[in-house]
């Protein structure tokens, strides 16, 4: 064991085993005990929490650098000396013990809003086995030690997440937004696997550390590294909703609203955030690149949406998913740090926004369009002004949270010479402070649009509201800045020294590989950034919020106003028509393989009847509804691109037992050819 | 090895004898008094599980017996295990199934058992002899019980596509062994290795290359994979529920058993890549079907209404992802072939099992009738779930484990065809996700029709209902709990390895 | 003109090409079926050249096993296909396509 690593409190495993414990009381007792069993799930949650904030101070009280980790074999694979052997293991460093307590804090204070907000749900026990269950997935893929142990808490979460947001069923679109979400993330999680079975050819483990030692060591080749990074990262682009795989979780805000905050906005999606910071020693240059442009763009174009959208739940998706652009840009520039840092105050303050959304709709008895809101501040003075503070910090105002962990992606961006990037980052944080702004004033200022609905409302119940105090009580920067100095500060103690990468030279094949070799960072807090930026970024975010507020106070402008010029408008509301763009691409391309299909068929096969035998009947009848069945059934894109090519096989099976023999022997008649002539000749 | 030790065959002697017994029970009773049989059945099947089982601990393996014909090693020990186990699950599916059936219970009992004998030889035969003999036991056993529902005209359809095409793959296969025979001068399989390491690739590689290709291909009929793929969906629909099970399980694995055999007979006595196997054609062949049999079954399976059709579809991708084991020509990627037919035993029996309770209700096979399982029958929901998404590779289940076990096999190869066929699968897998989900969804997402009970209050019978719990404990056993099967599945490879 | 090996071998190949083309265009089920069996007996022809001029008799034991297996497979064939006309009152395989897509 290297001299940085300490053996794991025993506890430790309890933060998994506790709503795991829940979860199974819950599903099996949930509907009998008091109050449907909500308190035995958040006991669970609960005491994870406070494990993990003891864990936070204990690992704090190490030396920099310093680690937890505990291994448990869990199988081995035998081919070799001694085999390979697969280990449940758990680290636990800086990264960890910051977004484990991320995790289980809004978790807990999710738990908590969902008893008020789900209250009167015909299925309310079945949503706290879930949420329980859900928590012990993200506690899994936080802790895990190894990408084996890690991948199988990403599916998880995946399965929790497909089972929530179409908990309200009821709805089909519910059902098919659900089945959207889990399948374009596994398109992601293709790329995932493959990378990291390119990392186990090379390096011949699993293990963060094994990995990180093989790559220290040269073990794999240069290409492949960039690849096999590239192939990881594609997993977080799947799971964290990046270009262009981000089509998923606007659609996946049809969950209930606590789902929402905690799932789709907190915890799961960042996962993709934190696996790009765990696994940034192994990213070469040229992944990085690709991680920073995919950020940028991804936040830059995410944030133009959400100028369009009217469902207030629907911009919001649009800006998490802008600020998890942020996030991977931050790790993009080489500074995973800040990109963790955004992570963890985004988690705090875009749960507080969601949970406020939350408590407007429940107020509104379900209503989520902005053209029905208006005026909400008096009624709801609790959740307004937790949820303009929120704001402050999501538009990166000075003295929230936000500011802090914003400008030092954007900082580090400029520093390491990102200048496209910076600018294009510069002008989402522009953007989203104008959007943000135009989205609190529909919604709490003005005159109410829909008087019956403002009759309605009422400020939500306790249950919902101390929730939503305590995580805007986050949202400013006080909390993250505690400690000596700046070099003391939250985002240092934690994220600069994570577990193994210190533990090995640095090399050239990886960018600024290993982090305590690798350059010294440019200092991003606000005493030590150049000023310049610091008054731009600052002024820029109280123009868009002042823009905002201007357009829409005088109610010349209704909340359907066109603020984009009109191209972009267009562009934007379609969501770039990248959902219409897979469907025409694959299943158009499906489309025409199969009316070739026909062709063949009617041209050929008819013409020369038996004798060709084998092409023709192979090709078979296409059967002409091969073609109805594959539009018919156009709902969902990814899915729909193989069912176009699905329609090929439908074509092959055509029920003749003869075309079957013909298939048969000419496929075996082609493999003795290639035989004859390129084995044995 | 010159001797005939003809106990070493306790469990075919087991199965042999309980077939008679139930021709003679069968001749001697009344039609509407057949209970005894499968009380018989039960008792031979679970005799010659146990035996085979035993077998483990107190023959010194490998042994070998008549005249060395007969083998007996930890491969063929493991392997007899999941047959026993598979044809247990099956009758207890059967026997729910045969109470719907007034006629031939006897017959069926009696062709699943010689089906059951014909896998048990196919796990111990040491020759191409043998290894014919017994697959034409199975393959002629399954032609009948495909047909089994002679009223049924889509049966009899189902039963003769199986027939036609089966005979097609026999002929290829015999006439492989044809070739091999004159390549090699002899029936037994370890000939092959030897005649590669003195002839090198002297006048006969030719005719031993070619045999080998026709052999490869007739198996593939019994795996249900390109080129013999076709028949899969069209008799998964027509044929009798617990016969679509006992042929995705058995009859598949059976095929993998003697592929596995034929594989390794052809690497070099050390394990090493022997001389045909190594020019790199052959693994090139091999993940040109593999690719071919994954896209074909996943995305023939996209747009199935029909529970069992896709079932069928999804047994061809899974055809393929074991040949992906298969290909890497190495103890790791054969440990994998097994892991994951252990994997695939519970997975794919769980589904089953419910199909056919479901289908014992609804008298259909249509998915959006599953509407609004999970609201009436939780357990069965829970039951089909865990297998589909097993099905479907999700962690922490059976499936997932097997895939990844296949998977690492493959990519430690290193070739760029292995990377190809690893990508292929892996966009499979997403594929996959999507029909599953399909079926998921009618569970739990949508409700069943106003009025439609009937699916209210499924009773399921013991021994079905017990088969239901050991396959959802072993879907996640399997994924979670591994290091003892995994131990399992590599001594298996090891002793294939070995085996002369 | 002694008969040597590469007779048999020829009389193989013409029994297994006229028996694959037998499979694929014929359409009654016992046209299909007698095609097959061709394949089977070419086969066989095969493995009595081989044993007779190269190996031992363990192949010409072998033949007398497929005879007897492929008469039992082509027993259960018939016995299906005596079903397919009872139901359809004609054995064409084309037409018994209700399985399909």
């Amino acid at each position: 064991m290297p001299d940085l690593a300490h053996s794991l409190p025993a506890y430790v495993p309890w933060i998994i085993f506790c709503p795991a414990l829940a979860g199974v009381i819950q599903h099996f007792f949930g509907a009998k005990l008091p109050r449907k069993g909500d308190l035995v799930v958040i006991a669970g949650i609960g005491a994870s929490l406070a494990m993990s904030i003891a864990l936070m101070f204990q690992w704090a009280a190490l030396p920099a650098g310093h680690y937890f980790v505990e291994a448990w074999e869990w199988f081995r694979l035998t081919p070799g000396a001694d085999g390979i052997a697969f280990d449940m293991a758990i680290v636990v460093d800086g990264l960890t013990a910051s977004l484990l307590c991320v995790v289980t804090l809004v978790a807990t204070l999710v738990f908590v809003f969902s008893t008020g907000y789900m209250k009167g749900d015909p299925r309310y026990e079945r949503f706290f086995f879930w949420l329980s269950f859900f928590a012990v997935a993200m506690l899994i893929l936080t802790l895990a030690d190894n990408l084996l142990m890690l991948f199988i808490g990403w599916e998880l979460v995946g399965l929790c997440s497909y089972k929530l947001i179409g908990f309200w069923s009821e709805d089909l679109v519910n059902a098919e937004a659900a089945k959207k979400a889990f399948i374009v993330t596994r398109v992601g999680d293709v790329g995932m696997l493959l990378g990291m079975l390119v990392f186990y050819h090379y390096c011949g483990t699993l293990s963060m550390r094994g990995i990180f030692a093989g790559v220290a060591a040269g073990a794999v080749p240069a290409t492949a590294l960039t690849w096999a990074g590239i192939g990881l990262f594609f997993g977080a682009v799947g799971k964290s909703a990046q270009f262009p795989l981000q089509i998923w979780l606007p659609d996946a805000m049809a969950g209930p609203t606590p789902v929402s905050a905690l799932i789709h906005a907190a915890t799961m999606v960042a996962a993709g955030v934190y696996l790009a910071a765990r696994m940034f020693p192994v990213f070469t240059p040229d992944a990085l690149q690709y991680i920073a442009w995919t950020g940028g763009i991804t936040a830059f174009l995410a944030a133009l949406v959400a100028f369009t959208q009217t469902d207030i739940k629907k911009v919001l998706a649009y800006s998490t998913i802008s600020q998890l652009g942020y996030m991977m840009l931050g790790v993009g520039v080489g500074a995973p740090w800040a990109g963790m840092f955004h992570l963890t105050t985004h988690a705090m303050f875009k749960a507080c926004l969601f949970l406020g959304s939350g408590s407007v709709i429940h107020a509104m008895h379900h209503a989520q369009d902005l053209k029905d809101m208006g005026g909400l501040r008096k009624k709801m003075p609790v959740t307004f002004y937790t949820f303009v503070l929120s704001t402050l910090a999501l538009a990166g105002i000075p003295f929230t949270s936000g500011f802090l962990s914003k400008d030092a992606i954007l900082i580090e961006a400029l520093g390491n010479g990102h200048i496209v990037l910076f600018s294009l980052g510069l002008f989402s944080a522009f953007l989203t402070a104008f959007y943000m702004a135009r989205m609190v004033w529909l919604c709490f200022f003005g005159k109410p649009r829909n008087q019956e609905k403002f009759d309605h409302a009422h400020e939500s119940p306790l249950s919902m509201t101390v929730p939503l105090i305590i995580l805007a009580a986050f949202a400013v920067s006080f909390w993250f800045t505690l400690g000596a100095g700046p070099e003391d500060e939250f985002a240092n103690q934690f994220y600069r020294t994570p577990a193994y990468a210190q533990e090995f030279p640095k090399t050239d094949a990886v960018a600024h590989a290993y982090w305590v070799d690798g350059k010294k960072p440019a200092n991003w807090h606000a005493s030590h950034g150049p000023r310049w930026f610091q008054i731009v970024a600052m002024v820029l975010g109280l123009i868009g919020l002042g823009v905002g507020i201007a357009l829409f106070r005088s109610g010349r402008r209704n909340q359907n106003a066109r603020i984009l010029p009109a191209g972009v408008h267009e562009l934007a509301a379609g969501k770039y028509y990248m959902d219409e763009m897979y469907l025409d691409a694959f299943v158009g391309a499906a489309n025409k393989t199969a009316d070739g299909c026909r062709w063949v068929d009617e041209k050929l096969v008819d013409g020369a009847v038996n004798l060709s035998g084998a092409v023709g009947l192979f090709i078979g009848d296409a059967s002409g509804d091969a073609d109805d069945l594959v539009v018919d059934g156009a709902v969902n894109l990814a899915a729909d691109a193989a069912k176009g090519a699905g329609a090929l096989v439908g074509t092959a099976q055509s029920g003749r037992v003869r075309n079957y023999l013909a298939m048969a022997i000419g496929v075996t008649a082609v493999s003795i050819i290639v035989l004859v002539f390129f084995v044995i000749g | 090895m010159r001797e005939f030790n003809v106990a070493l065959a306790a469990p075919e002697w087991i199965l042999s004898a309980t077939i008679l017994v139930v021709l003679f029970q069968d001749a001697r009773t009344r039609w509407d008094n057949k209970g005894g049989l499968g009380r018989t059945t039960w008792l031979g099947l679970l005799l010659a599980t146990g035996c085979a089982m035993l077998q483990g601990w107190f023959v010194d393996t490998p042994a070998t017996a008549f005249l060395g014909h007969y083998g007996v090693d930890g491969f063929s020990i493991v392997c007899k295990a999941i047959f026993g186990a598979t044809a247990l699950f099956v009758m207890a599916m059967a026997d729910t199934w045969l109470k719907r059936v007034d006629r031939g219970h006897g017959e069926f009992r009696l062709l699943a058992l010689m089906a059951t004998l014909g896998m048990f030889f196919v796990c111990s035969v040491r020759d191409f002899a043998g290894l014919f003999v017994s697959l034409e036991l199975i393959t002629v056993s399954f032609y009948c019980l495909t047909a089994f529902k002679r009223n049924d005209e889509r049966a009899i359809e189902a039963g003769i596509k199986y027939v036609v095409l089966g005979a097609l793959a026999t002929a290829f296969l015999l006439l492989g062994i044809a070739f091999i025979y004159g390549a090699t001068e002899s029936l037994w399989f370890h000939k092959i290795a030897l005649t590669e390491a003195s002839d090198g690739v002297g006048g006969n590689a030719a005719l031993l290359e070619f045999g080998l290709l026709l052999t490869v291909l007739g198996l593939c009929f019994k795996i249900a994979a390109v080129p013999f793929q076709v028949w899969t969906p069209d008799v998964y629909e027509g044929a009798a529920s617990p016969v679509t099970a006992f042929l995705s399980m058995g009859s598949k694995a059976a095929g993998f058993v003697l592929l596995l055999k034929v594989v390794r007979a052809c690497l070099g006595p050390d394990g090493d890549a022997g001389i045909i196997l190594a020019t790199g054609a052959w693994a090139g062949l091999f993940a040109l079907i593999a690719a071919a049999t994954m896209l074909y079954g996943n995305l023939g399976a996209l747009w199935q209404g029909n529970m069992k059709r896709l079932l069928g579809y999804s047994s061809i991708g899974h055809a393929g992802y074991v040949l992906m084991g298969v290909l890497a020509f190495n103890e790791a990627g054969f440990a994998a072939v097994v892991y994951y037919l252990m994997a695939y035993l519970f997975t794919v029996l769980g589904v089953f099992a419910v199909v056919i309770i479901v289908n014992g209700a609804l008298r259909s096979h249509a998915i959006t009738d599953y509407a609004g399982l999970g609201r009436k029958s939780p357990f069965l929901a829970l039951v089909l779930t865990c297998g589909l998404l097993s099905l479907a590779g999700v962690p922490p289940m059976a499936g997932f484990f097997g895939k990844f076990l296949v998977f690492q096999a493959v990519v430690q190869l290193g070739t760029p065809v292995a990377y190809t066929v690893a990508f292929v699968g892996a966009a499979g897998v997403v594929v996959s996700m999507y029909y599953y989900l399909c079926v998921v969804k009618q569970l739990y997402m949508v409700e069943a029709p106003e009025g439609d009970t009937r699916l209210d209050g499924l009773v399921v019978a013991k021994p079905l209902k017990a088969v239901l719990w050991v396959c959802l404990i072993g879907i996640f056993v399997l994924g979670f709990l591994v290091q003892p099967f995994v131990a399992m599945a590599q001594d298996a490879a090891e002793a294939l390895m070995a085996a002369r | 003109m002694t008969i040597g090996l590469f007779h048999y071998l020829a009389l193989g190949a013409a029994l297994f090409s006229i028996g694959v083309i037998g499979v694929v265009t014929r359409r009654n089920a016992i046209g299909v079926l007698i095609g097959v069996e061709l394949i089977l007996n070419a086969a066989n022809v095969n493995l009595v050249g081989f044993s007779r001029y190269s190996g031992g008799l363990d192949a010409q034991v072998f033949v007398i096993f497929v005879i007897v297996l492929a008469a039992a497979e082509a027993a259960v064939a018939l016995a299906i296909i005596l079903q397919l006309f009872e139901k359809r009152s004609d054995i064409d395989v084309d037409r018994a396509r209700g399985l399909r897509g």
